[in-house]
């Protein structure tokens, strides 16, 4: 379902170098696989990721969704595909402080121009509810612990439901109980509810329980 | 919710999370959209103003008053100034002028601001002792009843002749008051009158009692006049006259104790003041306006880069850019909007109080001339900032810490 085909990210970093973080990427994954992808720091993970959700473009290359060649669209376009069809979650959560967590869960639903065939408001409070944040939906995110951030935001990224759930180190800055509780959820979200899964990790016994796992070293897929 | 009210509701959050920057942010264009206002109802104010002199005075007069009302050199009018403290006028003084030739009328008026009873009913009003021919000058209309004559100033009659206004206070209506007799300080005055509503500001005629002089004299007993109003047979002639007033009065009071000025020359002083403060005050708005859509464009800088990061996970979302720029344009012209109805409110005060002194209106034009301005400017100032939040790239926004 997504393709990468010779992906380059360069970026400059005065007038005469660039620096390449990614190199010559080939990569291909299916709808419904569970994905790890590992490497040392900086060796290109995160830039990877948010090639493959849309978020920034290669340099060079080519990224197709089913088969359709994401580079020839324009901002409006990428913007929806990126809203309809991706949800990430971050190392950091990236929720907004000043939104409750209902809001922040609700939030990719507002800027979606598309006519949604439920109700987004009754699809955020049954994401609280399955992730036991229905007496948090109140809150501000700077109220609530790391893990229950992270719930939040894995709520947030489903509220559309996307095909695919990009998470970049989402255990990062989670305790190991509750970063297991985390990988649980992606899990579950891989078998029960079908999503395409891709996660970024340190962390090996991740990557050892998934089923494929993607290994980068400067920028280049060393196995996969 | 649909998208404008998202759009709306995010707006107005973010305003009112920050509400003293929100305030001191829309101050510019709150003080800008006021003096504007201001200058508009106060144009309008002077249009009525200067409309009701012309209807409501006779032409070719000339005004004799107390203290110096032009300074020297043909200068600026000063409202009000010296007339209180200077001489007073009288009968001999009336007397002389009548022997200028160019000369029609003179009519003397007295002044006393009284308490006047009807029955049942207690009002504040000014009694002007006056002679018949103040019906000419002015070309007084009456409503009910007649002007007094010649014969009543002779025969000190104890008769009256009632402005609209003070007649509608006095009596339930003001039909109701022809025939009736009001007190005043212990006198009992017949009405023999009601003049038309007139509209006149500077004499206030609408809110006056005039009897003859001669039965004014027991309100006034040192029998002097406050003013007197002078009706020329040729306007022409007009500059000649004022100087030979000028050269009879001063055989018995000296240059500063009197002024000798014509109608116009009042209402062109009092134009030409107003519209050199109108142009201060358009000044000071328009500088104001740009001064605080500036601001407002600094402040929404600032909200770009402190909301950075905020502006990427909104992008990481699915909001595209134009999103981003429809958050921030609305939001400035929200708070210019803003300090635009709260300068706008502030006018509505100060006008409301100053009517009582002075005509001033605030008109539809006025309003929607003030709500359209500060929108512009909010869009104006705000497009830039706006422009700049949309053209952050998602990931450089959101690894923004
Ligand atoms: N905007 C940028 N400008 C210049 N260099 C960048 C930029 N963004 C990323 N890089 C570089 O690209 C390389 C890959 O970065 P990336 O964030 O993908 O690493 P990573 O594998 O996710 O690392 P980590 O595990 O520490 O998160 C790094 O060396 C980084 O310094
Ligand atoms: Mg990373």
């Amino acid at each position: 379902m997504i393709k990468l085909k010779n992906i380059w990210k360069e970026y400059k970093i005065d007038k005469d170098n660039t620096f390449t973080a990614l190199k010559k990427i080939e990569l291909t994954i299916q709808k419904r696989e569970f994905t790890a992808i590992i490497g040392s720091s900086g060796s290109g993970k995160s830039t990877l990721m948010h090639i493959i959700g849309l978020l920034d473009r290669p340099s060079q290359g080519e990224v197709s969704i089913h088969d359709k060649n994401t580079s020839s669209l324009d901002d409006s376009e990428i913007s929806k595909l990126r809203n309809e069809y991706v949800g990430f979650v971050f190392q950091q959560f990236h929720l907004i402080n000043n939104l409750t967590v209902f809001e922040n869960i609700i939030l990719p639903a507002r800027y979606s121009r598309k006519k949604l065939e439920y109700d987004p408001k009754e699809k955020a409070f049954e994401l609280l509810h399955r992730f036991g944040l229905t007496d948090k939906k109140m809150y501000y995110p700077n109220k609530l612990s790391g893990g229950e951030q992270q719930r939040v935001a894995i709520a947030r990224a489903l509220i559309m439901n996307p095909e695919l759930l990009l998470a970049d180190e989402p255990t990062g800055n989670l305790d190991s109980k509750n970063g297991e509780i985390i990988l649980d959820i992606l899990k579950e979200l891989n078998k029960k509810d079908n999503l395409t899964v891709i996660v970024v990790t340190h962390d090996k016994t991740v990557s050892n329980r998934a089923r494929r796992s993607i290994q980068l070293k400067d920028g280049q897929i060393l196995s996969n | 919710m649909n998208y404008f009210n998202f759009i709306l509701q995010s707006a107005y959050d973010d305003l009112r999370r920050n509400k003293i920057r929100t305030f001191l942010t829309s101050l510019g264009i709150l003080i800008g959209v006021a003096a504007v206002v201001l200058i508009l109802a106060f144009g309008l104010g002077l249009k009525v103003f200067i409309t009701s002199q012309f209807q409501g005075l006779g032409t070719n007069l000339i005004f004799v008053l107390p203290g110096r009302v032009l300074s020297q050199g043909g200068g600026g009018f000063r409202p009000g100034a010296g007339t209180l403290g200077g001489i007073r006028f009288d009968e001999k003084d009336v007397l002389s002028l009548k022997r200028i030739e160019e000369i029609e009328y003179v009519v003397p008026y007295s002044v006393k601001t009284v308490q006047v009873q009807s029955k049942g009913k207690s009002e504040i009003a000014d009694i002007r002792g006056t002679t018949e021919d103040d019906s000419v000058i002015n070309n007084a209309e009456m409503d009910q009843g007649v002007f007094f004559a010649r014969k009543d100033v002779e025969k000190k009659s104890k008769i009256a002749v009632l402005g609209q206004t003070i007649a509608e206070k006095l009596f339930e209506s003001s039909e109701l008051g022809l025939g009736k007799t009001i007190r005043v300080e212990n006198h009992r005055l017949k009405v023999i009158g009601i003049l038309k509503k007139k509209g006149d500001l500077s004499h206030n005629a609408d809110s006056s009692i005039f009897i003859p002089y001669t039965s004014a004299f027991v309100f006034n007993q040192d029998k002097k006049f406050f003013d007197i109003h002078i009706q020329l047979r040729d306007y022409k002639e007009i500059e000649k006259v004022k100087e030979k007033i000028k050269q009879t009065l001063l055989k018995r009071y000296k240059e500063d104790d009197f002024s000798v000025i014509e109608q116009t020359e009042i209402l062109d002083t009092i134009g030409s003041i107003l519209n050199a403060v109108s142009l201060l005050l358009v000044a000071l708005g328009a500088i104001s306006l740009i001064v605080g859509g500036v601001g407002i464009m600094n402040i929404m800088y600032v909200s770009v880069t402190e909301r950075r990061k905020e502006i990427g996970i909104r992008r990481a979302v699915g909001a595209t850019s134009q999103d981003i720029l429809w958050h921030f344009l609305v939001e400035s012209v929200l708070l210019s909007l803003f300090g635009g109805l709260i300068g706008l409110g502030l006018a509505f005060i100060i006008v409301f109080f100053i009517q009582k002194f002075f005509p001033a209106y605030i008109d539809l034009n006025s309003i929607m001339l003030a709500l359209g301005v500060s929108s512009l400017i909010g869009i104006v100032f705000g497009v830039f900032p706006a422009k700049k939040a949309a053209d952050l790239s998602p990931i450089d926004a959101i690894r923004y810490e």
